[in-house]
């Protein structure tokens, strides 16, 4: 009698791998034994079924969202740090100037705070419990912070080199930009789907860390 | 006419790739739109885990992204991206055992997320979803090679060199899990 065709054989044989001969062998086996016939059939209709899995699956919807806000925070994150050259400063690099760019920066970033949260539908504003944000705004938010906290460390380190008038303006718009992102997290956190917020809190960090950016340009040059 | 089925040709795609690789967000997203549905299959398949494979597709994009100027176009852009997938799922697998620990196991529920994602009007799509749902719930290793071979044709050997693998402990995952598969579409 016949041994019945074993579970290894049998794959190997729907796999190709066997040697000539023990393919030769295994085949003819398996015209002649209906059990191991069937085994086989349905082993081979197993790995067709798997093979025609669509090749695609649609991703969440908003995940591109996600990766959008992580790619724009590295683009931030990777500009040249005390590295411009002089020409290339342009406008911004005078004390007196980015005083001024800081105050115009901070009206901008509080009136588009204010557009945005009173723009929401009353329903939204109406929280019923705080939600959590996504996983990936909290990790595009963790790197905003480390950039803020780098240029803040550069800053400090450079803080002899700014006239004392120039720093108390640059705190004072900084502090109405944390209070714009911190009005803009409060949003988000009882809407955590909705996008335009959490573009919004984005621009405000990222409008941050520009300010905090070409301060630090300056105090180096 | 055009045809809004016809598929991007690849001076297209180059365009795209190179556009993005100068800054271009909105490039990005195109390619992204015709490559996302690849890689996270591949994510999904390889984790059976949807809120993993929603971080993997995300880091995936990321990092070619960052590595857009890589790219020499060699190869399909969906393919580079594919590589990039799969060297991420492996890689953050071998980081990260513990995790590998709490996927779904044999005895588990299929996660309700996870099989609503392979929603489909398809007229298979019982069959399809059972599949997927099995597939899912293979032990970590058996699973990965399965979906290498049996979904993404690669070779024993070359799935032997992606996981360091001997050939034959290759061969006894899959023929593992393909019995476990169909173990669990005949219940």
């Amino acid at each position: 009698m016949t041994t019945h065709l074993t579970w290894e054989t049998l794959n190997d044989l729907v796999d190709d791998v066997l040697s000539p001969a023990a393919k030769a062998a295994a085949e003819t086996h398996a015209r002649d034994c209906a059990s191991c016939a069937t085994s086989l059939a349905e082993l081979r209709a197993t790995v067709a079924v798997t093979h025609d899995l669509p090749e695609s699956v649609t991703p969440p919807e908003d995940l591109w969202h996600d990766v959008r806000a992580t790619i724009e925070a590295g683009k931030v994150a990777h500009l040249p740090l005390g590295s411009v050259p002089a020409h290339a400063r342009g406008f911004w690099v005078t004390p007196g100037r980015l005083a001024a760019a800081a105050v115009m920066l901070v009206a901008v970033t509080a009136s588009l705070t204010g557009i945005v949260m009173t723009s929401q539908p009353a329903t939204q504003t109406i929280a019923q419990a705080p939600l959590a944000v996504s996983v990936s705004w909290q990790a595009s938010e963790r790197v905003f912070q480390a950039n803020v906290l780098a240029l803040r460390e550069q800053l400090e380190a450079l803080h002899d080199h700014l006239a004392p008038e120039t720093l108390v303006k640059v705190e004072r718009a900084l502090a109405t930009i944390d209070l714009a992102i911190a009005e803009g997290r409060e949003a988000l956190l009882r809407d955590p789907a909705n996008a335009a917020l959490s573009e919004l809190v984005a621009s405000n960090y990222r409008q941050k860390i520009e300010l905090l950016r070409r301060v630090t340009q300056l105090a180096s040059s | 006419m055009i045809d809004p089925q016809a598929t991007p040709s690849s001076d297209d795609t180059a365009a795209l790739v190179a556009l993005a690789a100068r800054g271009d967000v909105s490039a990005f997203e195109q390619l992204y739109q015709r490559s996302s549905g690849r890689v996270y299959a591949i994510c999904i398949r390889m984790t059976g885990d949807a809120q993993r494979a929603r971080e993997l597709t995300h880091d995936a994009f990321v990092r070619a992204w960052e590595r857009l100027s890589t790219f020499r176009g060699e190869a399909a852009f969906e393919t580079w991206m594919h590589r990039i997938a799969v060297n991420l799922v492996l890689g953050a697998e071998r980081s990260d055992r513990r995790r590998r620990a709490r996927v779904v196991s044999s005895e588990d529920e299929p996660d309700n997320e996870r099989v609503a994602a392979f929603a489909s009007p398809a007229p298979d799509v019982e069959t399809r979803v059972d599949l997927e749902r099995a597939i899912a719930a293979l032990p970590p290793r058996a699973r990965q090679v399965f979906v290498l071979h049996d979904v993404e044709g690669y070779k024993h050997d070359e799935i032997a060199d992606r996981l360091d693998l001997q050939s034959s402990s290759v061969r006894a995952q899959l023929h593992r899990a393909r019995k476990l598969i169909m173990g669990m579409l005949n219940r």
